[in-house]
């Protein structure tokens, strides 16, 4: 893999979650991209409309996102990264209305890169300690 | 054989011993080995003790599908365990005799043929959704 190729999983994250500048999909998925992480319903699964929507909904509930990767690994066709999500609860998210915390969570991501576009995506975050986070909050405020 | 593929064939064997139950976590890791669990509901330490809890809830589990690769002297690995809720509670969910599908991740760091760091996430919300799903208690 090159490097322009290893570059597309970070411009994912900066120039379409933390910057919101969602046309740059079109140049880093694959019209074919499938994320195959688990949990996930099935309208956030297929094609670049899965990354729009997640993005867009990430972007409505959080601000002043940062990602911070600590590890890389990179082999044949695959990226490994393990990173720390952090991001400011500004918005409705999954029930729980804006209560301004900031959340942090770390995270694992496997994404497979075919002809310079990335193809598939298998996506772990501590997605339990998120809603605690934001339930402690919530909590707090009532 | 390349040190990359070395190291790789080396996770394969000690995952595929870990959750068929056998006892390989001094085989395969250094005696002072560091782990991380990225999540923090999940405290456990060893790979062998969180398998052997999931095999105490899920009697017939199998490793269904991994996915390995590796860069210097890091292996990154995906992998599915699929098994039967026909024994003890999980997560205090009582077994409901559905197919569970639990889905995690591993970081590796390996030195002269030994697990030297861990770095390890299992999906716990994605296992809470299917354990409500499934119908039981919590």
């Amino acid at each position: 893999m090159n490097e322009n190729e290893i570059k597309l999983a970070y411009r994912s994250h900066d120039e379409g979650m933390i910057e919101g500048k969602l046309e740059v999909i079109d140049e880093i998925y694959g019209e074919d991209f499938e994320n195959y992480s688990s949990g996930l319903p099935e309208f956030l699964r297929h094609g670049r409309s899965a990354i729009y929507q997640h993005y867009t909904f990430l972007r409505s509930a959080f601000s002043d996102i940062e990602i911070e990767t600590h590890q890389q690994i990179v082999e044949d066709d695959l990226i490994g990264l393990h990173w720390t999500w952090k991001a400011r609860h500004t918005g409705d998210f999954l029930g729980i209305p804006a209560t301004g915390v900031q959340v942090q969570i770390e995270g694992f991501e496997v994404i497979q890169v075919r002809d310079g576009m990335i193809r598939a995506a298998w996506i772990i975050q501590d997605n339990v300690s998120m809603m605690a986070q934001l339930q402690a909050a919530a909590l707090k405020q009532a | 054989m390349s040190l990359v593929d070395q190291n790789k064939d080396l996770i394969q064997r000690y995952t595929a011993a870990i959750w068929q139950g056998q006892s390989v976590e001094a085989t395969f890791c250094a005696a002072n080995i560091v782990t991380h669990n990225l999540a923090s509901a999940s405290g456990v330490p060893n790979l062998e003790q969180t398998a052997a809890y999931f095999r105490a809830a899920l009697p017939d589990l199998s490793l269904h599908q991994t996915m390995v690769f590796g860069q210097g002297d890091r292996v990154m690995q995906h992998y599915t365990v699929k098994g039967t809720h026909s024994g003890a509670p999980l997560f205090n969910f009582p077994a409901s005799g559905r197919e569970l599908t639990l889905t995690g991740q591993n970081i590796f760091r390996i030195a002269d043929g030994k697990i030297v760091e861990r770095w390890s996430i299992i999906d716990a919300a994605d296992t809470f959704q299917q354990l409500s799903a499934a119908g039981g208690q919590s």
